[in-house]
């Protein structure tokens, strides 16, 4: 029979010797940038996360979390986007669903903002540039 | 940086210089917009996403220099949006400049390069903006200008202040019974990026564990954007709660250096006991500034604008120079993306699903093709067989005939056995004749299906041209102000499409023609009101289909052509023969001759005597035309005309000798059949006369060493050219007309000049297409020259 070990290439791939964490959570992913959603969606999807859907701005992003409700888990939501920023979409989500997990994705210089989403219930933040082990780190850490 | 997203990722680094650019160009166009209405709200925000988004990107594929130019260009929007800096045209100019450094940033990080040129400027003008704000405002005079999120020099309040016996009573009085105060003391790292934010992150954590009633620093000072190396909190649990285990609970990776929880009246001992025992390297708070660092800074701020009054003579100096570089080193071949709408590619998908049914059901077809032939062959057997036995039977009939059996008898024994020889092939005839008529709906069906597949094709191609226009606000924009008129640009039709590699190759020629209309046409305020027109000059650039063709106008009200000053300037650079009588359009059309320019001095935007006959190459090149309509006084018209594909044209198939050569329908002004005595010679060429035109002749033959049997009656001469220039080449026959799919050449055969690339054939043979602009320019020279031999004669 075979177990995991006999998969090194699977574990070598996770880093700091976790665990696959991400096993089939759903994730949404909200961001303007199609650059910055392909990049977040090679880094979920290479650690088993399945990312359920994909949003270019705020009020695309809320209409999809309604959407899959409860099918998904976590939401990354970029903080600038055109129509509806990301504070103003995380507001809605949380109105709608208050154990809504959503972690905030900023580049630097928005610290005011993600003060202002983290107190509104954003469950963690990640800077741009993004950095693979930095943003399993903390996706996995809002998803325990 | 991570392992995982690799910098020089090919992919990624497509995505980003395409994204890039998009930015760029909303940044570009809502600055414009912001000149036009400086409240325009909107459009702040918009660059703002747009600068942000950009700035990001750039970190992330490790473009420092341009994320590190874009955060200080967010600085100074950031203070625009908070209405501290208010849009005048001054600074416009330099947010201009500033677009065009990120884009020379972009465009050599695109070849490979590190951006190397001096912006030294443009950086200095924009510290200059943000810095008279500052100054402006004395209060904020110590908030450092560049860097934002960098730690000022002044700090937190002593953290690890106690609480006076006042402030604790307080507190006691706040909770309710059963409930307990616990003091968190949180020490935090401050190598983290965002070390601003922690206080704020632990402070959203310790809700899930009880109230907080206090911090210190108080909660507005972990508002503000600021490090505090340690935060009390001071919060309300139930009183069972364990200490220890609340630990784990307000860690958070990254952010926080030391967690310690204590009673409120718990002695709060010199060194955090932290559970890895790790020492707390921060408890204490930084060094409080000093009336001596302020003054220090407020030098700072002098210095650099200092520098700034110094290099302000600088950037306009590197603006004009940057777009010149960009063109230099852009690349158009490697890397251009498409952005499709996703119907056209369902549309396309659907097509190609029609096309595999097409595909089975000539499979079908085969089969039953297969089966008709062994019916063929079956029936050919028994027909062989009937004929073997009519055959031997025959002696045996005739023994018969002698033997005096009647012919009539003999006759319906015939009948009787052979009579099955009539319809022995029926049923194949029947079959073959059904399997044929549906060969021919489904071959007609495959045509079809064919056409509206390379339809479908060109459409996902297609692009509105406005992604050329687009650019036109901001040259001229700039020009206007060099040139000191004013110009209301006019866009209309925006929305034509039309393919993406000829919206590649148009841009430049564009810019030529509206250059040269901002240059030469519209005149100066002050000429123009003299005679009695609006100071604002009219510039109209406007797209529309016509039939498989996109029209480009550029329309302006300026001073016009004069057609007779053309017409001199054309004979005296020896351009037309000095008899040659010219209608105005065709003496406009001049204008496109290599070597002509009717401006009296050379300014630095057009006039340089290299102009419009490279706009006019190009546009051949592109299988284009250009004309030029004036009238003095009231303006001059450019109309572009283009295909709206390059992939596949049109083409005239001509045969000289053996080879069969494709003319690009387009150039194609008419055919004529002609005998050989129809052909004079004038100035050692061969022409003749088409109307009241006199046309030059080209063999195509002699031009491309053919040896053809030049023995028949009349010889085919098909007239190519547009506007003035026009020419006859002579063939040996026209074949028809044809969509040709253009195949580039390998480079070492596209030398040979008249040759544009080459096509399959229906029927596999490769034929060359003809470059009808390079053989004009063959034909002009020889015919300039056999001039110039006979005036020296």
């Amino acid at each position: 029979m075979k177990t995991t070990s006999d998969f090194p290439s699977i574990n070598e791939r996770t880093p700091d010797g976790q665990s696959n964490g991400g096993s089939a959570f759903k994730v949404l992913v909200v961001d303007d940038s199609m650059f910055v959603t392909k990049q977040i969606g090679q880094i979920l999807s290479s650690e088993g996360f399945n990312v359920v859907g994909t949003a270019a701005d705020g009020l695309e992003g809320v209409e999809k979390y309604k959407e899959l409700y409860p099918n998904v888990d976590l939401v990354t939501m970029d903080i600038t986007m055109p129509r509806m920023d990301g504070v103003s979409a995380l507001e809605k989500i949380i109105e709608f669903d208050k154990d809504a997990k959503v972690v905030m994705i900023s580049a630097l210089g928005k610290q005011d903002l993600v003060k202002k989403a983290l107190l509104i219930g954003a469950k963690n933040y990640i800077i741009k540039p993004l950095d693979r082990k930095k943003v399993l780190e903390r996706v996995i850490s809002v998803l325990k | 940086m991570s392992d995982y997203l690799d910098p020089n990722n090919e992919e990624l680094l497509k995505d980003f210089f395409s994204e890039a650019i998009m930015q760029v160009e909303a940044m570009e166009q809502n600055i414009l917009a912001l000149e036009d209405d400086p409240g325009d709200q909107d459009a702040i925000d918009e660059i703002f996403r747009a600068a942000h988004t950009l700035k990001g990107g750039a970190a992330t594929v490790q473009m420092e220099e341009l994320s590190t130019f874009t955060h200080l260009l967010e600085d100074l929007l950031d203070e625009i949006r908070s209405a501290n800096i208010r849009i005048n045209e001054e600074n416009v100019d330099v947010l201009l400049s500033s677009i065009d450094v990120i884009k020379a940033m972009v465009s050599s990080r695109q070849s490979g390069a590190v951006y190397e040129e001096d912006y030294s400027g443009v950086k200095a003008n924009l510290e200059l903006i943000i810095a008279k704000k500052e100054s402006a405002d004395q209060a904020q005079a110590l908030k450092p200008m560049a860097e934002v999120a960098q730690p000022s020099t002044s700090t937190s309040p002593t953290a690890s202040k106690k609480l006076s016996e006042y402030e604790k009573l307080e507190l006691k009085e706040a909770i309710d019974e059963g409930e307990k105060i616990l003091l968190v003391r949180v020490g935090f790292d401050e190598s983290n990026p965002m070390n601003s934010v922690g206080g704020i992150q632990v402070f959203a954590k310790l809700k899930d564990i009880g109230q907080t009633l206090k911090t210190v620093p108080d909660f507005d000072a972990l508002y503000e954007d600021q490090f505090h190396p340690v935060v009390d909190y001071y919060i309300s649990t139930e009183k069972g709660i364990d200490k220890d285990s609340l630990v784990g609970k307000v860690e958070i990776a990254d952010v926080t250096s030391s967690v310690l929880i204590l009673g409120l009246d718990d002695s709060i001992p010199g060194v955090a006991p932290v559970e890895e025992a790790q020492p707390e390297p921060e408890i204490k708070p930084k060094q409080v500034s000093d009336p001596a660092s302020e003054i220090e800074n407020l030098e700072d701020v002098e210095d650099i604008e200092e520098i700034a009054e110094i290099e302000k003579v600088i950037p306009e100096k590197t603006a004009v120079k940057t777009p010149s570089s960009i063109t230099a080193k852009r690349d158009n071949s490697s890397g251009s993306i498409l952005r499709v709408d996703s119907q056209r590619i369902d549309n396309l998908l659907n097509l190609v699903s029609e096309s595999v049914i097409n595909k089975a059901t000539f499979n079908q077809i085969s089969t039953q093709f297969n089966e008709i032939l062994e019916e063929l062959g079956s029936a050919e057997s028994m027909y062989k067989d009937n004929l073997k036995g009519l055959f031997e039977s025959l002696p045996l009939l005739l023994k018969e005939l002698q033997d005096g059996k009647s012919v009539k008898d003999i006759k319906s024994e015939m009948n009787d056995e052979f009579g099955g020889l009539f319809t022995v092939f029926d049923s194949f005839e029947s079959g073959l004749k059904s399997t044929v008529g549906a060969f021919r709906n489904t071959a007609a069906n495959l045509g079809r299906n064919t056409s509206d597949l390379h339809e479908a094709i060109l459409r996902i191609r297609m692009v509105p041209i406005s992604q050329i226009f687009s650019r036109f606000p901001r040259l001229v924009r700039d020009l206007s102000k060099t040139l000191d008129k004013q110009i209301d640009l006019i866009i209309e039709g925006e929305d034509t499409e039309l393919d993406k590699s000829v919206t590649e190759e148009l841009l430049d020629p564009l810019m030529h023609c509206v250059r040269n209309s901002l240059d030469h046409g519209v005149e100066t305020p002050e000429i123009r009101l003299n005679s009695g027109k609006p100071a604002q000059g009219r510039l109209l650039l406007k797209a529309s289909n016509e039939g498989n063709m996109i029209v480009i106008e550029i329309a302006d009200d300026g001073a016009g052509i004069d057609v007779d000053k053309v017409r001199q300037k054309a004979i005296d650079k020896g351009i037309i023969h000095p008899n040659k009588a010219l209608t105005d359009i065709e003496a406009f059309n001049l204008i496109f001759e290599p070597g002509f320019s009717t401006a009296g001095e050379v300014t630095n935007i057009s006039g340089r005597g290299v102009g419009l006959d490279v706009v006019r190459k190009q546009i051949e090149k592109l299988n284009g035309s250009v004309a030029v309509w004036s009238k003095v006084g009231e303006g001059t018209r450019f109309t572009i005309k283009l295909p709206l594909t390059l992939a596949i044209i049109q083409g005239l198939l001509v045969r000289v000798d053996t080879e069969i050569y494709a003319i690009p329908i387009t150039s194609v002004l008419e055919s004529h059949r002609i005998k050989p005595e129809d052909i004079n010679i004038i100035d050692n060429y061969e022409v003749f006369n088409v109307r009241d035109d006199v046309i030059s002749l080209l063999r195509l033959g002699k031009l491309f060493r053919i040896e053809s049997e030049d023995n028949s009656d009349y010889n085919f001469v098909v007239i190519v050219g547009s506007g003035d220039r026009k020419m006859g080449l002579m063939v040996d026959s026209l074949i028809g007309e044809e969509d040709v799919v253009i195949k580039p050449l390998k480079d070492r055969y596209t030398n040979s000049p008249g040759i544009a690339g080459a096509t399959i054939l229906g029927d596999g043979t490769v034929s060359l297409i003809i470059d009808i602009s390079q053989l004009l320019d063959l034909s002009m020279k020889k015919e300039q020259e056999a001039r110039k031999d006979r005036v020296v004669r």
